[in-house]
């Protein structure tokens, strides 16, 4: 890797002050994306994958939110010590970001139009014309049909997907270097999903821009990504690239998401398996590995020591402290489901003799 | 739009009729008329007013043509005939002429709308006055103490506010012209001359009118204003980079501002229509005083005619603001 980073992330940390007490929601983590890299961020509500990306655009809400330690570095300066106005020089023009729900994330009140163009003006020095003829430009490329009428129109007379196209041409708009996607698919349905992601990777081709991608969607992120990493509890538990995570992932975490997914290739009938338990409370977290009171490989060193990310191939990090494999997993569940129907089997027999007699 | 706007017009006519039919109703079941108040009249004197103003006619009905005739008496037609020749009826033809009649105080020398054209512009000024007061006030108080929530200035203004909503404006009244004449040495009350034209005389009725609203406008901005801080909206112009005034000005204004335009309406009609305390305080010579002296008094002339005229106002103030509603939430106006 000769190129410095375009992002780099070091020891963030981002904490909530709440009347229960501080919560930890970003803990140490560490990422980089490099120019026209593609990162998936990848993670279960509560896991502090949003948080990151609003730590990265200064957006975290303060009070009561507020970064507590690391360093944001873009471009080869720290943006944790950029004042505001100096931020707003990044945000929307060398920094865009595209959020979660298209339905409420536009103005209903103001004009598609006016909401394209204010960040040109403002960051491109753009006049009005210029401004409105590069947002009928860019609603072009996103595939809205006859753009230069639809600039006129307000929000609410477009569609879900529409509206996603919208954001995603507001974000391109000033050539960003890099593109945050928070969830940009997860409030539309999966036709639409497949357009929406169809369209990012196309113009993420044009552009060149890099794209961190947000998603508690495991499929979504295997098409996207160039690497993953998975965050739980506020921390980074696995970072691989893309291939290597969906064929050797090596945190329970990360085997139970992939678990989780429904496939087109299993049996009728057959039941999903999801990760029991609950994500941990970020109110008060033990030195201990937050994924032990749901991992089926719990041993009792994990409930007093909280495992290190650590290299476990090459650049393939994961925060366990044994080595587990996928194939395991699979066996081990094998077998705990033979052994459930040996005691069914068994309890069953009890009662056929005690009945017999 | 003009469509929308004529059919909410033409849904008014509706509720004056109803409005005029109970205020008529209740008008003629409280005891006493307008003749019995000071002198004693002699029969002949009396029964002539009653004749000049209709009051010998039965109120709802006259059966006067049809009673020695049984058979008549189910002729829907009589009724009608009968109906119209009652006091009701005669008011009612009167009023669709746009003749309220004369008023009964002034003993027929003027009619109820000469008094409203005379009267009712120092209410409106007044009202106005009081209404652009709680705006130019409670706006921006309410903006900044959104923008400042939980800090010594949202106190503030929570602290204004809910005297301005809870101290009756009777009490703000006296205790000003108290503090204006016993204090500062202020005259406040001005002569009737004073109250033609919009003069500077209106400024302190009109804030003291005013109180009320302006507190519950602060309180209306500011809460809705923290609830459009919270949308994704302000979320994806922070993000835009654009800053935080223009975020305020362009973005958040004209969401927040949404539901107190729905208040307006209301409350200027209410302003303009319900000063009559202040009017007594500050010797205003509006219509307020005018309505309140005419229930007193049974002046049955002047109570109808203002109350379908304060009655029509409000309707219309209503259509005006959904009009504005629109004009400010797209949404809504694709409804229409």
């Amino acid at each position: 890797m000769a190129e410095a980073p375009l992002l780099d992330v070091r020891d963030l940390e981002v904490q909530f002050k709440t009347q229960d007490g501080i919560v930890q929601a970003v803990n140490k983590v560490n990422f980089s994306v490099n120019r026209g890299e593609t990162l998936g961020i990848v993670g279960e509500s509560g896991s502090g994958k949003s948080v990151t990306s609003l730590a990265v655009m200064r957006l975290i809400p303060s009070p009561p939110g507020k970064i507590a330690g690391g360093q944001i570095i873009f471009d080869g300066e720290d943006l944790v010590d950029f004042s505001e106005s100096e931020m707003r020089k990044i945000r929307g023009n060398r920094i865009a970001m595209i959020f979660q729900d298209p339905m409420t994330s536009l103005n209903p009140v103001l004009r598609i139009g006016r909401q394209m163009t204010e960040a040109l003006q403002l960051h491109l020095n753009m006049t009005p014309k210029q401004a409105r003829n590069r947002a009928i430009e860019l609603l072009g490329m996103v595939g809205i049909p006859s753009p230069d009428k639809r600039l006129d129109d307000y929000p609410h007379q477009f569609s879900g997907g529409m509206r996603q196209r919208v954001m995603i041409a507001m974000g391109l708009s000033c050539n960003p270097e890099l593109l945050i996607a928070d969830e940009p698919t997860t409030a539309l349905d999966v036709t639409i999903q497949a357009q929406i992601l169809e369209l990012m990777n196309r113009l993420k081709n044009e552009t060149g821009t890099a794209v961190i991608f947000i998603t508690h969607d495991l499929g979504v992120v295997a098409g996207m990504a160039d690497r993953v990493i998975v965050m739980y509890a506020g921390r980074v538990v696995e970072h691989a690239s893309t291939h290597e995570l969906y064929n050797n992932p090596r945190m329970p975490y990360t085997m139970g998401l992939l678990d989780s997914i429904p496939r087109l290739d299993e049996g009728k009938g057959e039941r999903l398996t999801p990760i029991r338990g609950l994500p941990p409370d970020l109110l008060n977290l033990k030195d201990a590995c937050p994924f032990a009171p749901r991992c089926d490989f719990v041993q009792d060193v994990c409930h007093t020591q909280r495992p290190p990310l650590r290299s476990v191939g090459t650049n393939h990090q994961a925060a366990c402290l044994f080595d587990i494999t996928y194939e395991e997993r699979q066996t081990a569940a094998a077998r705990k489901a033979a052994e459930e129907q040996a005691a069914l089997e068994q309890t069953l027999e009890t009662a056929i003799a005690e009945e017999a007699r | 739009m003009f469509g929308y706007f004529i059919r909410r017009v033409l849904a008014i006519i509706p509720v004056l009729v109803v409005v005029a039919f109970v205020t008529f109703a209740m008008m003629k079941a409280t005891k006493g008329g307008p003749f019995d108040a000071n002198e004693k009249l002699s029969a002949t004197t009396l029964k002539a007013l009653n004749a000049k103003f209709g009051l010998n006619k039965p109120v709802w009905i006259n059966t006067e043509g049809f009673s020695e005739a049984k058979a008549e008496s189910s002729n829907p037609l009589h009724w009608v005939r009968g109906f119209l020749d009652s006091q009701f009826g005669n008011f009612a033809i009167n009023a669709l002429k746009g003749d309220f009649g004369p008023t009964y105080q002034s003993r027929g020398s003027e009619t109820v709308q000469e008094v409203i054209a005379r009267r009712f512009p120092v209410s409106l000024r007044l009202g106005l006055m009081a209404t652009i007061f709680a705006l130019i006030v409670g706006i921006p108080l309410g903006i900044m103490s959104a923008l400042r929530q939980n800090t010594f200035l949202d106190y503030l203004s929570l602290v204004i506010s809910t005297i301005g909503i809870s101290v009756p404006s009777f009490v703000v009244g006296v205790l000003v012209v108290l503090l204006l004449s016993r204090v500062l040495n202020i005259k406040p009350i001005q002569p009737p001359e004073a109250w033609n034209g919009f003069g500077r005389a209106y400024i302190v009725p009109g804030i003291v009118l005013g109180l009320g609203t302006m507190a519950y406008v602060t309180r209306l901005t500011r809460s809705s204003m923290l609830e459009v801080k919270r949308q994704d909206y302000v979320r994806t112009a922070q993000a835009k980079g654009i800053a935080s005034m223009v975020i305020i000005g362009r973005h958040m204004l004209r969401n927040a501002l949404i539901p107190v335009v729905t208040i307006l309406g209301p409350a200027l009609a209410n302003l303009i229509t319900g000063s009559f305390i202040i009017e007594s305080i500050f010797r205003v010579n509006g219509l307020g005083q005018e309505f309140v002296t005419a229930i007193q008094v049974r002046d049955y002339a002047m109570i109808m005619g203002t109350t379908l005229f304060f009655a029509a106002l409000i309707a219309l103030a209503n259509v005006l603001v959904d009009l504005t509603y629109g004009f400010l939430d797209p949404r809504i106006r694709a409804k229409k």
